[in-house]
């Protein structure tokens, strides 16, 4: 679950950056700043919740599925756009 | 943020690209066996064909050790390891230490192979443990660990040509991390497509981001095993213990039980392995016994790790008469801040504290490495590509990049008719020579790299696809008979390795180094300016 919550905030910063667009050539869709803000501090989330119950297990998995999805939308976001 | 000065960044970025280019291939083939090595457990069953128990070492195993125990010479009674091999086969090492001719102090003593349902002995040997020969089934999951260890170098150089290549990694890593003007933005950076070459470094740049947290982590735990044992402790061994390796790890590992050599029978292991199950709620992975025999035999039982932590744990008994001793700390017999860092070094290296979930993130991390790796060096050459010297290093990217896939394929291919024939070491290494070589005689002989890199694709989507039908018509269970048995694990790796082979073989005509020439002169400039 706090693999999903994390991509999902991490796949919308991703598509809704505005130096993306730029280079994706795509119609540039503004999101607020506050709402970008909350959307990085939702991505985080998760982490702080297993550190609070004291769940380090989940937590450095929860790190690497981050990481590992992260760089594979960033990587082909562009490509599926195009599509 | 700006870490670095402009002449600083320069200097950093030279230190970057020398410290992965001299060693770059090197630290590929490291990376992608290691990769590889996260499955080890899973491609050993899938090898043997058998899938290992939940619980390989639950009891009964109490009065199979007893009979074993009376079979064996009492002066190879000091110490006794028993723990599972991937395919739920049984080791139980009964040794002592002794000099060798060289005056090297090392375990000598019986390894019996039990077999997973009846605890049969399927295999006796007598030696020094690093003399003992593999367990066959077991050889090519071996095999690829220890490239991935020591480079199937004699020790301690394999070690320390590990180690080295684990400080260039995190040179490598450091120096990213300095270089890098804007981490949080280029976690987004969109792969530029007008020009091949800056797209390159795009994709370079925006996998080395995501990945360098794990890139230190990965390195770091890397370095630390392979100089732990060539440098580190025969250096705290001259420091402390007058070079007395044999001294040191006693005083980290012995038993705080009052000497005894009184004769005892040893108490009730199954029942010591249930409490150790019961208190930790989880199976044993491994079991040492000191002392067999005596009043103060020690057992210590490792438990693998629970739901919620990264670590296992170890849980002690008076060996005599079953008694619980508590929890051990790896070193010493006191918990200690080393202690808790020393335990975290194996599951954050090995990625197996999560189960399936945890081991394909951690392979995933690997794949990230290697493309890391590899689009450095491509770049490196790409921005070199007018300077005839480092033509052959390209070529060497496209040929280790693709062959270090295809000879490790090979070694599968080679050992499955090894297995039949009980010479299966040697064939996994002929297998690996020999498909490796394949792999270079292309790279000498295809002249257009294009073609190279689809003649390298096509071998390595071959090779992967033999890998599955090589293992059924050797004698493995088919797919209808795995199923029956419900051996899903075999059949998946049956199906990654086909999807892989087929991915081989549908991007085989995709382009990768000719644009690279077209774009070159336009982007070099560039490239100097952003790394």
């Amino acid at each position: 679950m706090g693999i999903l919550w994390s991509v999902a905030a991490l796949g919308v910063l991703i598509r809704y950056d505005r130096k993306r667009q730029r280079a994706q050539k795509l119609k540039p869709v503004e999101i607020p700043k506050p709402l970008r803000q909350s959307l990085w501090l939702a991505l985080v989330v998760p982490a702080i919740v297993f550190v609070a119950i004291g769940n380090f297990s989940a937590l450095t998995n929860w790190a690497g599925a981050v990481t590992v999805i992260g760089w594979g939308i960033a990587f082909y976001l562009p490509k599926i756009s195009a599509a | 943020m700006s870490f670095l000065a402009q002449a600083s960044a320069k200097r950093v970025l030279a230190l970057h690209g020398w410290s992965g280019t001299l060693l770059g291939l090197l630290l590929y083939v490291v990376i992608i066996t290691g990769t590889i090595s996260v499955f080890a457990a899973e491609l050993g069953q899938w090898a043997a064909g058998r899938e290992q128990a939940a619980a390989p070492l639950a009891p009964p195993l109490d009065s199979r050790l007893r009979e074993l125990a009376s079979s064996v010479d009492t002066k190879y009674q000091e110490e006794l390891f028993v723990y599972p091999m991937s395919d739920g086969a049984i080791s139980a090492f009964f040794h002592a230490h002794v000099e060798k001719d060289s005056g090297q102090v090392a375990e000598k003593g019986v390894r019996f192979m039990l077999a997973p349902d009846d605890g049969s002995v399927l295999q006796r040997d007598e030696g020094f443990a690093d003399e003992l020969p593999d367990y066959a089934p077991s050889a090519l999951a071996h095999f690829i660990t220890e490239l991935h260890i020591n480079l199937h170098a004699p020790q301690p150089w394999g070690l320390f040509a590990t180690g080295l290549l684990g400080l260039s990694m995190l040179i490598a890593v450091i120096s990213g991390i300095l270089l890098h003007k804007h981490l949080i933005k280029e976690l987004l950076v969109n792969p530029r497509k007008n020009n091949f070459l800056l797209n390159r470094r795009d994709r370079h740049v925006l996998a080395g981001t995501w990945s360098l947290p794990f890139g230190f982590l990965l390195a770091f735990t890397g370095t630390f095993y392979s100089f732990a044992g060539s440098v580190t402790l025969p250096v705290v061994a001259y420091v402390a213990f007058g070079g007395d390796q044999e001294k040191m790890i006693e005083a980290l590992i012995a038993s705080d039980l009052a000497d005894s050599d009184t004769p005892a029978e040893i108490g009730n292991l199954d029942a010591m392995i249930a409490d150790s199950m019961a208190r930790s709620g989880a199976a044993p992975s491994y079991l040492f016994i000191q002392k067999w025999g005596r009043q103060d035999a020690l057992v210590q039982i490792q438990n693998n790790v629970d739901e919620e932590k990264l670590t296992g744990q170890l849980h002690r008994y008076a060996g005599a008469t079953g008694e619980h001793l508590g929890l051990k700390p790896l070193v010493g017999n006191e918990p200690s801040i080393g202690n808790t860092v020393l335990a975290l070094v194996a599951p954050l290296h090995f990625g197996n504290f999560a189960g399936l979930l945890s081991k394909i993130v951690w392979f995933s991390l690997g794949i990230a490495m290697c493309y890391v790796t590899l689009t450095g060096l491509q770049l490196w050459t790409a921005r070199r590509a007018d300077d005839p010297t480092w033509a052959w290093l390209e070529r060497g990217v496209m040929v280790v990049g693709y062959g270090t896939g295809i000879a490790m394929a090979g070694a599968g291919i080679g050992f499955f008719p090894g297995l039949i024939n009980g010479e299966a070491s040697a064939y996994t290494s002929y297998g690996f020579l020999g498909s490796g070589a394949f792999a270079v005689l292309l790279g000498l002989v295809v002249r257009d790299r294009e073609k190279l890199a689809q003649a390298l694709r096509l071998a390595l989507g071959v090779a992967l696809i033999l890998l599955p039908v090589t293992r059924i018509l050797t004698g493995g269970d088919g797919w209808a008979s795995l199923f029956e048995q419900r051996s899903l694990l075999i059949v998946g790796m049956d199906i990654a390795l086909l999807t892989g082979g087929a991915l081989a073989l549908a991007t085989m005509r995709r382009p990768t180094v000719v644009a690279v020439n077209a774009g070159k002169t336009a982007s070099t400039e560039a490239l100097g300016a952003t790394g």
